[in-house]
């Protein structure tokens, strides 16, 4: 039986709540605005298989680099941060709308994803297997995990920060709409690997907690 | 030490001596190569063959922008006016229609950082300086209406009876460019009985009433699939970006052609933006430096040779200076970033409990290495998929960003782990020349 913790299971239902949201303002013609009509070449059919391909992709690396729990996890990784990014453009984009190039940059978006979500997962990977007390969860070693990391997982984040601003210093609202892709992008990636990867994974295997 | 078996000789290699080589003639080409990158080179007296420059700086007098095109985005603009050719006011919807049929046709021109908007009545098209304006408004301004006919001039089916179409080279010389076009099965019925009717004869392909081109039937095409030759490989990617994008309501009239304007996404975008990004850059070479000392200075000169070849590749793809581009470079250049971060966190750490440093290289490539192994290779699996599925955009952004992580890949497991061997080789172990906050510790 899959648990999952209380506050991940929160934040799922959060980025749910906004994936919800933003799909009824899209289907009403109330979201994804672009700017300098754009539109006309936006191509959801693809992008959404885009998207779909890319959570398969991830889920076979995942699954022969590490195991099937690894391959599990990085795919929710990848289709939580899609959907969530795709989700948040299209509230934000009222406010600054989208360019040509959103497609393209919502699928960069899982570089974020794989840079914070793969150290993390190396590195809970390898503390359930080298810590033998038998009331060692993975849940603990999910946890420690990000304790781990967390040095590298901030200095990571101020690189794309100050990358991100880089362009937003420079340009107008249109780049800072045609960066919005990326920015949500990063957003949803910092959200899943703080809040909802690390016990996606560790739930995986509840069943076989003394077998890692 | 070798010893010589037959004279009992013995010959000493000095590892000192082959490490200070191996650094400086890595550190001579990349000064090369980056002094190229800037500057370009004459490749013959006359000037008729040109190296041109390959990274984008500030200056205005460099000719880097002859290798990367700026878009409309991140250069100077040629805006142009369209009126529709109707009596009275064209509709709202029809307007629109047009706007999307021409944002597609640009973009299937690889126009992709150019804008169509309604104004006034009419539409007002935003295109990058480097654009022949007057050949392009030629494109923008047509209809679109494609009509097969037989030679009496009858129309036997339309351009809404093709389902798909390319453009290809018709034979290995590369002098013989072809149109193809599939049909849907109206298309495919129509065309297999009018070639079976007029083999030997011609059939026209006609746009907007005037004939493109005339083909001789040699014998029947009955498949739903036909190569139309084309005078020149410009007359074929033209038709194809027409055919795809649609017919537009109305044709249209140039207003005005080609007036001067700044860059879409702000005046002086492009050198704020260069500025930046050698600010960027060199703020995290100096916190790599100031953090692991000799080992971040040679990840700054890894990280600029990363940015170097990234440059130098997406300007041999044609990727132009636009947002895409930038964003793929830039994000590639994050994850070799991240990787370095990484690798000397690992080291630094290693160190720090006690190891020598050569050892703590071992293990920082053998544990957190893997780890940016990992993410290079799953991004550059993504950026694949990505050139597989899509014709468009995502295409071009996936080019950019697998060549730009593949260069990252290379430099962070091979180059940099060389350089770094060699760098221990050379000044010694020592954990303060690695490492900030360290007092020093020989290497045994």
């Amino acid at each position: 039986m899959m648990r999952i913790h209380k506050s991940a299971f929160q934040a799922i239902i959060v980025s749910a709540l906004v994936i919800l949201v933003a799909l009824v303002m899209t289907l009403l013609n109330l979201g994804m605005k672009y700017h300098l009509v754009a539109q006309a070449t936006a191509d959801y059919p693809s992008l959404f298989l885009a998207i779909l391909l890319m959570v398969a992709i991830s889920f076979l690396f995942g699954w022969m680099r590490y195991n099937l729990a690894g391959g599990l996890t990085l795919a929710i990784a990848v289709l939580h941060d899609q959907l969530l990014s795709f989700a948040l453009c299209a509230i934000v984009s009222l406010a600054l709308k989208l360019s040509v190039y959103t497609p393209a940059f919502l699928l960069a978006g899982t570089a974020f994803t794989y840079c914070f979500t793969v150290p993390w997962l190396r590195t809970a990977r390898k503390l359930a297997r080298t810590n033998i007390a038998r009331d060692y969860t993975r849940q603990m070693a999910a946890q420690q995990a990000l304790t781990q990391v967390k040095p590298l997982f901030l200095l990571t984040l101020t690189a794309a920060v100050l990358t991100l601003l880089v362009f937003l210093v420079s340009g107008n609202l249109i780049m800072a709409g045609t960066l919005l892709p990326l920015v949500t992008g990063l957003g949803a990636s910092v959200l899943s690997v703080r809040l909802i990867t690390p016990y996606v994974w560790a739930a995986f295997t509840f069943r076989s907690k003394t077998r890692r | 030490m070798a010893k010589n078996k037959k004279t009992g000789k013995k010959f000493a290699v000095n590892r000192k001596a082959v490490a200070a080589l191996t650094l400086a003639v890595a550190l001579a080409l990349t000064v090369i190569f980056v002094t190229l990158g800037i500057t370009g080179r004459k490749m013959d007296a006359q000037g008729l063959y040109n190296l041109l420059p390959w990274l984008p700086t500030p200056s205005q007098t460099s000719k880097w922008r002859e290798a990367l095109v700026p878009g409309a985005g991140m250069g100077e603009t040629l805006v142009s006016s369209l009126s529709p050719a109707v009596e009275g006011e064209a509709s709202r919807e029809d307007l629109e229609t047009a706007v999307r049929v021409l944002s597609k046709r640009l973009q299937e021109l690889g126009w992709t950082d150019a804008v169509v908007e309604v104004k006034e009545g009419g539409l007002r098209v935003t295109l990058p300086q480097s654009v022949d304006v007057a050949s392009l408004n030629g494109i923008l301004s047509a209809k679109g209406e494609f009509t097969f006919t037989d030679p009496a001039g009858e129309a036997f089916m339309d351009g809404s009876n093709v389902t798909d179409v390319d453009y290809d080279y018709g034979d290995a010389t590369g002098n013989s460019i072809v149109l193809s076009l599939k049909f849907d099965d109206f298309g495919k019925e129509a065309f297999a009985r009018k070639s079976t009717e007029l083999a030997g004869q011609s059939i026209s392909l006609k746009r907007d009433g005037e004939v493109v081109v005339s083909p001789r039937i040699g014998e029947p095409i009955t498949q739903g699939t036909v190569h139309i030759p084309m005078a020149s490989l410009d007359m074929a990617r033209e038709n194809m970006a027409i055919m795809r994008s649609g017919t537009l309501p109305f044709a249209f009239n140039l207003l005005e052609e080609g007036a001067e304007e700044q860059p879409l996404m702000g005046a002086g975008v492009q050198t704020i933006l260069l500025y930046a990004m050698g600010a960027l850059f060199v703020v995290i070479a100096l916190y790599f430096i100031a953090r692991f000392r000799l080992g971040g200075l040679l990840a700054a000169w890894m990280m600029l040779l990363q940015t170097a070849f990234s440059w130098f590749f997406a300007a041999l793809m044609r990727a132009g200076f636009t947002m895409l581009t930038l964003a793929a470079i830039q994000l590639a250049f994050f994850v070799t970033v991240f990787a370095f971060l990484n690798l000397f966190n690992g080291v630094q750490r290693d160190v720090q409990a006690g190891r020598s440093v050569r050892q703590a290289l071992r293990d920082g490539y053998a544990n957190e290495g893997h780890a940016s192994l990992d993410v290079f290779t799953g991004l550059v699996l993504l950026s694949v998929a990505m050139i597989i599925l899509d014709q468009g955009l995502i295409r071009l952004f996936g080019e950019v960003f697998a060549i730009s992580l593949l260069i990252g890949l290379a430099i962070t497991h091979l180059l940099l782990r060389v350089l770094l061997n060699e760098t221990v080789w050379l000044f010694g172990g020592r954990t303060s020349l690695y490492t900030a906050g360290m007092t020093n510790k020989k290497e045994a």
